[in-house]
C-alpha cells in the first residue's frame, strides 16, 4: 500500500499495469461488433472481500446473468471454505478464493470489489480497488475515519470508479419503525409546509433501535488465535491489541479500532435518509453535542443523545436506547407542523397536498446500471461520505465527551486539535492510505 | 469521605476543588478518589474528577499507570484506562489547555517506566491525542509531461488519472482535455474527464465544449452529454435536449430524462408527446417528477387523444400521469370515459376515479355506486366516493353517506363507505343491518375505525367460530388501539385468548398484552408460557408487564413465570433473545423480597434497637438522597465530591453498633464516624472514624496499616483482613466504651484498643503545630475526646450496601 505514486506509474509502464486492463472491456469488443464502443459488457462480475456475516447473506451472496461472482476473500479459513462450498451448492462454480484482499483486487476478471469487512478496512480497500480501476459496492459504513472518507473521494475521482455505499432506505423501503418510506417526507419537507427549520429525532420512540448490545467489552482477557484465523491480517492497519474473540466476527463493532458500536453500525442507515429530505446532500452540521458516560479508550459504550445542529438550525437529534423522550414523540418537526411514525402529520389532510406534488427527482438505483452508463449511484462516494461524516462526527465528540464544532467546507473540527487528530489517524505499519 | 494518606508522598498539593473537603489531599489520594469513581457518568463529574486529575499531573498520571499490569487472567485495568483517556480528553478541551503539559509529561515518564508493550501502547497513542493537528500533506500532482504520455497509452483508470492530474495542474487547458476525451470511445474515459472537468471549473464552463458539436458526437457520447446537461439543470439548452428526443434509441432515452430534470413548458410538451411510444414509460417517469403546472397540458393531450381514438395507450400513460399527480381538472374527461361504449375506457376510467373526486362529486359518485354491478366497480367506486368526502368532518361524511343511501337501491354497496365515516350512527346503522341478516354489514363493521364496532365483533365472533380467523384479529387490534383502561383492556385481551385458536391468533393476543402493565395482566400471559404455540410471545408478554408494572406481583408468581419465560428465551438460540434473559435475570434480582431485619432474641433481651430494618430511614438524618432504602438495604449512591454523609438521629456516648456490609464494586471506600458532629470530617472533628474500605482492590495496593479496613482511620491500625467476594455480605460489630474501641468483622476481632494511649494523651500536636509526633498519621485530631456525637456512615461514590443495623445504648456507662 505504501506504494509511491511514482512507484506505481513506473510498475505500469513495466507491464504490469496490462494486468489491470479491464475485462469488461476485452468482453465488450467481443460480444457485439455493431458500435465502435460496446457497453462494459452485459454480464458484470463481482469479487466480495469478507464472507462473513453480510458478506454470505442472501442479500449479497448472489450470482445471476447481469453480474457473476466470480471471487471470494477472508481471512478466516473457515468463513471462505463455507463461501467456497455454498458457491458451489448455489452457483455450480468454484469461486476463485483468496486470503489477501489485494489479490482480489488485482483480479482481472473482477469488475466490481464488494467491500463487507469490518469498517476500519473500508477505505482501505475502497482506494486500492479505485486505484486497479474497479468500480466499488461498499458496505456501510464508508470508513472509520473522516479522512480516509476523503481518500476514498478523491480516489474515485481520480480514476474514474464507481461506487456504491449500501444501505438503501434513501430510494427504497420504509425504513425500520418509522413505517414510512422517504419519499413523502422529502415531498413533504420540499413543499415547506413544515416551515424552516427542521429537527429530526432519531429514536425508539420514533422507531428505529440503536443496538447498543453492539458495546465492548473492557478487561478482556487475552486468549489464543484460533488457527483458521489471520489475526493479524484481520487487524490490517489497527492497532495489534491481545486477541480475545469478542473483538473479531459481529462483536467487532463494539470497538473503537473498529468501528463505533451501535451508532457505527446502524447511524448511516439512519442518517443518510436524512440528509437527502433534508436536501443536505452536501452539507454538513456545524455542531455535534454528546450527552454520554464516560468512553473507555478501547470499548465503546453506550450514551445517552447525540444532537447535530447544522448552520440554518436544522437538527439531527439522536436518542439512545432507554433515553428516550417520553410520550409521543414526532420523527420529524418544523414550527409547522410535525410528523410521527407512520406519516402521522399534524397538517389536516397532508397527503392531499403531497399527493399533487411532482414526485422527486428520478434518481439511479440499479447499480449495475450505474456502472454500465458511468453515472453516479443515488449513494455515492459523495453523498455518502457526507451521511458517513455525520456518523464519524458522533464517535469523535463521543470519545472526547465534549462538544465540537465542525467547519463543512474544510472537513475539519474548529480550533480542536485533538478532535482533528481523530479525523486522520495513523494506520499500523506497512499500511497507509 | 475518602482519605487514603501516605507519607511517602509529602507533596501537598493545593486542591481547593471542594469546598466541603478543605484538606490537602496527596496525590494518591486524588487518584484513589477518582479511580473509584470511574467511569464518570455525566459530563459534570467527569469535569470534577478530571480537573483533580489534571490538577495533580504529571504526578498523578504516573501514579495511574503504574496500577496497569499485562493484561490478563483477572486484570482489570478498565478504571486506569477511563482514567488516562478522560484526562487526555480533559486537557484537549481547550478550555483545559493549560494542564496539557503536564498530562503529556505524566504520560511520556509513565510510558518510559511501562514494560508492557500494550499498556505503553495506549500511553503513546493518548501522548499522540495531546500532540497538534497537522493536516496530511496531498499528493503532489503527476508531472504535466509524464500525465500526457500516460493519457496516450494508459489503461482506462491510468488515462482517468493522467487527465485529472492534466486538468488540475493546468485548469485552463481542462476544456481541451474535455474536448479530446469526447472523441475517445472510452465511456469510463469520457465520463471521468466530464466529471473532474465538471468539478474544477463549473459547469457552466462546459456547456459549450459539451453541446457545441453535438450532432457530431456518436451516440453514446450524446447520452453522457444528455445525462451531464440533467444532472446539472442546464436550461439554456433545452432546444438541443428536447430536439433530441427524435433521435430515438439511447439518445432518446437519455433526453427524455435530461429534459425531466431541467423542465420547462417546451420539455413538458415534448415528454407529453412521447407518452403512448415506445419511450412512454421513460417520458411518464419524467413526467410524474416534473416539476411545475402541467395538468392543463396534460387534460388537453387527453382529450385530444381520446377524439381522435387513434392511440388507446397514450390514454393509458395520460390517465396514469393524472393519476399520479391527482389533476382534479380532468374529473370531467374522466366521466366522459366512464360513460362510453369502449369497455376498456370505461374500466379505466372507473379504476382511476378516486384520485379525481372531490366534494362536489358526491351525489354523482353515488348514484354510480348504487347502480354498479360487478365487484371490481363496486370497490372503485366505493374508493371514490370515500375520496369524495373525506376531507369532511366525520358528521357531514355520515349525513352524506347516509343520505345517499336513503334513496338508494343497493344500500349494501355504501356499507364500506359508511363505515370509513367511523361516526358511532355508521356503527349502529351497520349493527342493525347486520342484525338482520347481512354478512357485508359485518365485514364493514370490520373495517370501522371506532371502538363501538368492537363488541360487536367479538359477539359475531363468538356466534360463528367460522368467523374467528377474520374479525378477531381486528378485535384484537382495536382493543390495542382504542381502550386506555388497563384492567378492561386486559378482560378484552382475556376474552379474545379465549377465542384464539391459532398460532398467529394467540400472539396477537398476548402482543397486545404485553402492553398492559399490570398484575393480572402479567398472570393471564403467565398461563400461555406453557402452550407451545403462544409460549415465546407469552414469555416476552410476561418479561414486558413485568419490567413495566408498578404494580406488586406476588414473588412467587413473578419468580415461576419468569423462569419459564427466561427457558423460552434460552430455547430460540437467538442474539436478541439472550438479552431478554439477562433482562429477566435483572428483574428477578430486583424484585428479590425481603424480610425486615429483626433483632435477635439475646440482642432484644440486652436492649439492642433497630437503627435500620430494611424499611425505612426514619431514625436517620443528613443525606437521604445518597442513602436510599432499596429492597431492605441502604444504597449507597451519593455522588462524587459531595457531603455525603448520614446520621442517626440520636447522639450517643458508650454504644455496641452492628451492621452488615456489601461491597457492589471493587475499591468501595465508606467509614463509620463515632461521635461526631453534623458536618464535620469525621476522620479528625469525630472521635474518629472506622474506616469501611474494599482495600483489596488493586488500586490500594500500597496502603498503610491504620488505613485499612476496620482501621480507627490514622491513629489504631487494623488487622487486614480478605474481602469476602463483592456482593457477597459481611457483618461488623463496634463496641466502644470510654477511650476504647473495639471492632469485629465476620467474628474476628480486629481492632481493640484505647485511643487516648495510642496518642499517648495527645490528639493534638504540642505547641499548636500541625504535625502530630503522636499519631500514626501525624496529624491532629480535634474531635478524638468527644465524649458524645452521633454516629454517621460518611462516604461518596456508589457501590456500598448495608442493612441490619441495630445500636445497644451503653449510656454513661464506664
Amino acid at each position: 500500500m505504501a506504494q509511491s505514486r511514482r512507484d506505481f506509474i513506473k510498475k505500469a509502464g513495466l507491464g504490469i499495469g496490462a494486468l489491470t486492463i479491464l475485462p469488461r472491456e476485452v468482453f465488450g469488443k467481443m460480444g457485439d461488433s455493431s458500435s465502435k464502443f460496446v457497453a462494459p459488457s452485459d454480464q458484470m462480475t463481482r469479487g466480495i472481500i469478507g464472507v462473513g456475516g453480510i458478506g454470505m447473506s442472501n442479500l449479497h451472496f448472489v450470482s445471476d446473468e447481469r453480474c457473476r461472482l466470480v471471487a471470494v476473500c477472508d481471512v478466516d479459513q473457515k468463513h471462505l471454505d463455507n463461501a467456497l462450498q455454498k458457491g458451489e451448492e448455489r452457483f455450480g462454480t468454484k469461486l476463485q478464493s483468496y486470503h489477501d484482499w489485494r489479490d482480489l483486487v488485482h483480479d482481472p476478471n473482477v469488475d466490481i470489489v464488494h467491500i463487507a469487512t469490518p469498517s476500519h478496512w473500508h477505505g482501505l480497500m475502497a482506494v486500492e480497488a479505485a486505484k486497479t480501476g474497479k468500480d466499488i459496492f461498499c458496505e456501510k459504513p464508508m470508513t472509520r475515519t473522516i479522512g480516509e472518507g476523503q481518500k476514498v473521494v478523491e480516489a474515485v475521482n481520480k480514476y474514474g470508479s464507481i461506487f456504491r455505499l449500501d444501505t438503501w432506505f434513501r430510494f427504497k423501503d420504509t425504513f425500520y419503525g418509522l413505517g414510512t418510506t422517504v419519499e413523502p417526507l422529502k415531498k413533504l419537507v420540499d413543499s415547506g409546509l413544515l416551515g424552516w427549520p427542521l429537527t429530526v429525532r432519531i429514536s425508539g420512540a420514533t422507531g428505529f433501535a440503536w443496538k447498543f448490545y453492539w458495546t465492548g467489552r473492557e478487561n478482556l482477557e487475552p486468549q489464543p488465535v484460533p488457527k483458521e484465523l489471520d489475526y493479524d491480517m484481520w487487524l490490517g492497519p489497527a492497532p495489534v491489541k491481545p486477541y480475545h474473540p469478542h473483538r473479531v466476527h459481529q462483536s467487532f463493532r463494539g470497538y473503537w479500532d473498529y468501528e463505533s458500536g451501535g451508532l457505527g453500525d446502524m447511524g448511516q442507515h439512519y442518517i443518510d435518509p436524512v440528509q437527502y429530505f433534508l436536501g443536505k446532500d452536501n452539507d454538513l452540521p456545524v455542531k455535534v453535542e454528546v450527552d454520554a458516560p464516560q468512553q473507555h479508550p478501547d470499548a465503546v459504550g453506550i450514551w445517552r443523545s447525540i444532537t447535530y445542529t447544522y448552520a440554518d438550525g436544522c437538527k439531527i437529534i439522536l436518542e439512545g436506547e432507554g433515553f428516550e423522550s417520553p410520550g409521543k414523540v414526532p420523527y420529524l418537526e418544523g414550527p409547522n407542523g410535525k410528523v410521527y411514525k407512520g406519516f402521522e402529520c399534524t397538517i389536516p389532510n397532508v397527503m392531499d397536498v403531497i399527493n399533487e406534488l411532482p414526485d422527486p427527482e428520478p434518481r439511479q438505483v440499479d447499480f449495475l446500471d450505474c456502472v454500465k452508463n458511468r453515472q453516479k449511484f443515488a449513494l455515492n462516494e459523495e453523498n455518502g461520505h457526507h451521511s458517513c461524516t455525520i456518523v464519524n462526527m458522533g464517535s469523535c465528540a463521543l470519545r472526547l465527551g465534549r462538544t465540537l464544532h465542525f467547519d463543512p467546507d474544510k472537513q475539519l473540527f474548529i480550533n480542536d486539535d485533538a478532535a482533528n487528530l481523530l479525523i486522520n489517524q495513523p494506520m499500523r505499519a506497512p499500511w497507509s492510505i | 469521605m475518602k482519605k487514603i494518606y501516605s507519607i511517602l508522598i509529602l507533596l501537598a498539593l493545593s486542591v481547593s476543588m471542594y469546598a466541603q473537603d478543605a484538606r490537602q489531599r496527596t496525590v494518591q489520594t486524588i487518584v484513589a478518589d477518582v479511580l473509584a469513581a470511574m467511569p464518570a457518568q455525566n459530563s459534570s463529574d467527569f469535569a470534577t474528577q478530571m480537573g483533580d486529575l489534571a490538577a495533580a499531573a504529571p504526578q498523578s498520571v504516573v501514579e495511574v499507570a503504574k496500577l496497569m499490569k499485562p493484561a490478563g487472567t483477572g486484570v482489570k485495568n478498565a478504571i486506569y484506562e477511563y482514567a488516562l483517556q478522560g484526562l487526555v480528553s480533559y486537557v484537549n478541551d481547550p478550555a483545559h489547555a493549560a494542564k496539557k503539559a503536564d498530562v503529556l509529561k505524566g504520560l511520556q515518564d509513565a510510558a518510559a517506566a511501562c514494560s508492557d508493550t500494550y499498556n505503553k501502547q495506549l500511553l503513546t497513542s493518548l501522548q499522540r491525542m495531546l500532540g497538534d493537528y497537522v493536516a496530511p500533506e496531498s499528493e503532489a500532482l503527476m508531472p504535466v509531461k509524464e500525465a500526457k504520455s500516460l493519457l496516450k497509452s494508459g489503461a482506462t483508470h491510468e488515462k482517468c488519472l493522467a487527465a485529472w492530474s492534466l486538468m488540475n495542474a493546468q485548469p485552463e487547458k481542462a476544456i481541451k482535455t474535455v474536448a479530446s476525451a469526447l472523441k475517445s470511445d472510452d465511456k469510463i474515459f469520457r465520463n471521468s474527464v466530464i466529471g473532474n472537468a465538471t468539478k474544477i471549473l463549473g459547469a457552466s464552463a462546459l456547456v459549450p465544449v459539451l453541446t457545441g458539436k453535438f450532432k457530431k458526437l456518436a451516440p453514446d457520447t450524446k447520452v453522457d452529454v444528455l445525462n451531464w446537461l440533467g444532472n446539472n439543470k442546464i436550461s439554456s439548452v433545452s432546444n438541443l435536449v428536447n430536439s433530441a428526443i427524435g433521435e430515438g434509441g439511447d439518445v432518446a432515452k437519455a433526453a427524455i430524462a435530461a429534459a425531466g430534470k431541467i423542465g420547462g413548458s417546451a420539455a413538458a410538451k415534448a415528454l407529453i408527446g412521447q407518452l403512448g411510444g415506445d419511450l412512454g414509460q421513460d417520458a411518464l417517469t419524467a413526467l410524474k417528477s416534473f416539476k411545475g403546472d402541467i395538468k392543463d397540458d396534460v387534460a388537453a393531450a387527453l382529450t385530444e387523444k381520446l377524439a381522435s381514438g387513434s392511440n388507446s395507450s397514450a390514454v393509458k400513460d395520460l390517465m396514469s400521469l393524472a393519476s399520479a399527480r391527482k389533476m382534479k381538472n380532468v374529473a370531467p374527461i374522466v366521466y366522459s370515459m366512464i360513460g362510453s361504449s369502449d369497455k376498456d375506457l370505461s374500466s379505466m376510467a372507473t379504476k382511476a376515479l378516486a384520485n379525481f373526486t372531490g366534494v362536489n362529486d358526491v351525489a354523482k359518485v353515488g348514484g354510480l355506486l348504487d347502480a354498479a354491478k360487478d365487484a371490481a366497480s363496486v370497490a372503485s367506486y366505493q374508493d371514490a366516493l370515500k375520496a369524495a368526502v373525506h376531507t369532511l368532518a366525520p358528521a357531514e361524511q355520515y349525513s352524506k353517506i347516509s343520505g345517499l343511501m336513503k334513496a338508494a337501491k343497493n344500500v349494501a354497496n355504501f356499507y364500506p363507505v359508511l363505515a370509513s365515516t367511523g361516526t358511532d350512527e355508521a356503527v349502529a346503522d351497520l349493527e342493525k343491518a347486520w342484525n338482520g341478516g347481512s354478512a357485508s354489514a359485518l365485514d364493514a363493521l370490520a373495517a370501522v375505525d371506532n371502538f363501538k364496532a368492537a363488541p360487536i365483533l367479538l359477539k359475531a365472533a363468538k356466534q360463528n367460530s367460522s368467523k374467528i380467523a377474520s374479525l378477531l384479529p381486528r378485535y384484537i387490534s382495536m382493543v390495542d388501539q382504542f381502550e386506555t383502561n388497563p384492567e378492561k383492556k386486559r378482560a378484552n385481551l382475556g376474552e379474545a385468548l379465549g377465542l384464539a385458536n391459532t398460532k398467529d391468533l394467540k400472539t396477537k393476543a398476548l402482543g397486545a398484552l404485553a402492553g398492559v402493565p399490570t398484575m393480572k395482566a402479567f398472570l393471564l400471559a403467565g398461563k400461555y408460557l406453557g402452550d407451545k404455540d403462544a409460549s415465546y410471545a407469552a414469555a416476552n408478554a410476561v418479561k414486558n408487564i413485568a419490567s413495566k408494572t408498578k404494580e406488586e406481583i406476588n414473588y412467587t408468581d413473578l419468580k415461576n413465570y419468569l423462569t419459564k419465560a427466561a427457558d423460552v428465551f434460552k430455547g430460540t438460540g437467538n442474539a436478541d433473545d439472550g438479552y431478554a434473559v439477562s433482562e429477566i435475570d435483572q428483574l428477578l434480582e430486583a424484585a428479590e423480597p425481603f424480610t425486615p431485619s429483626q433483632l435477635t432474641a439475646e440482642e432484644k433481651k440486652q436492649g439492642f434497637e433497630m437503627l435500620f430494618d430494611g424499611t425505612n430511614l426514619d431514625k436517620w438524618q443528613g443525606d437521604l438522597e445518597g442513602y436510599i432504602p432499596v429492597n431492605g438495604t441502604i444504597y449507597v449512591s451519593a455522588n462524587y465530591g459531595s457531603t455525603g454523609n448520614l446520621y442517626t438521629k440520636k447522639e450517643y456516648r458508650n454504644f455496641v453498633y452492628r451492621f452488615e456490609f456489601c461491597f457492589l464494586r471493587e475499591g468501595v471506600n465508606n467509614g463509620v464516624g463515632i461521635r461526631t458532629p453534623m458536618g464535620v470530617d469525621a476522620a479528625y472533628d469525630a472521635m474518629c472514624e472506622v474506616q469501611i474500605l474494599d482495600h483489596d482492590a488493586p488500586m490500594y495496593a500500597n496502603l498503610r496499616e491504620y488505613q485499612v479496613h476496620g482501621s480507627v482511620y490514622g491513629v489504631i491500625p487494623a488487622k487486614r483482613i480478605k474481602h469476602k467476594p463483592l456482593g457477597e455480605w459481611s457483618t461488623e460489630e463496634i463496641r466502644v466504651e470510654g477511650d476504647r474501641i473495639k471492632v469485629t468483622v465476620n467474628g474476628e476481632v480486629i481492632v481493640d484498643g484505647n485511643i487516648r494511649t495510642a496518642c499517648k494523651g495527645h490528639n493534638m500536636a504540642p505547641a499548636g503545630s500541625d504535625t502530630n509526633p503522636y499519631t500514626v498519621d501525624h496529624r491532629n485530631h480535634p474531635g478524638m475526646f468527644n465524649k458524645k456525637g452521633y454516629i454517621s456512615f460518611c462516604g461518596h461514590g456508589e457501590g456500598l450496601k448495608i442493612r441490619n443495623v441495630r445500636i445497644l445504648d451503653l449510656g454513661d456507662k464506664k
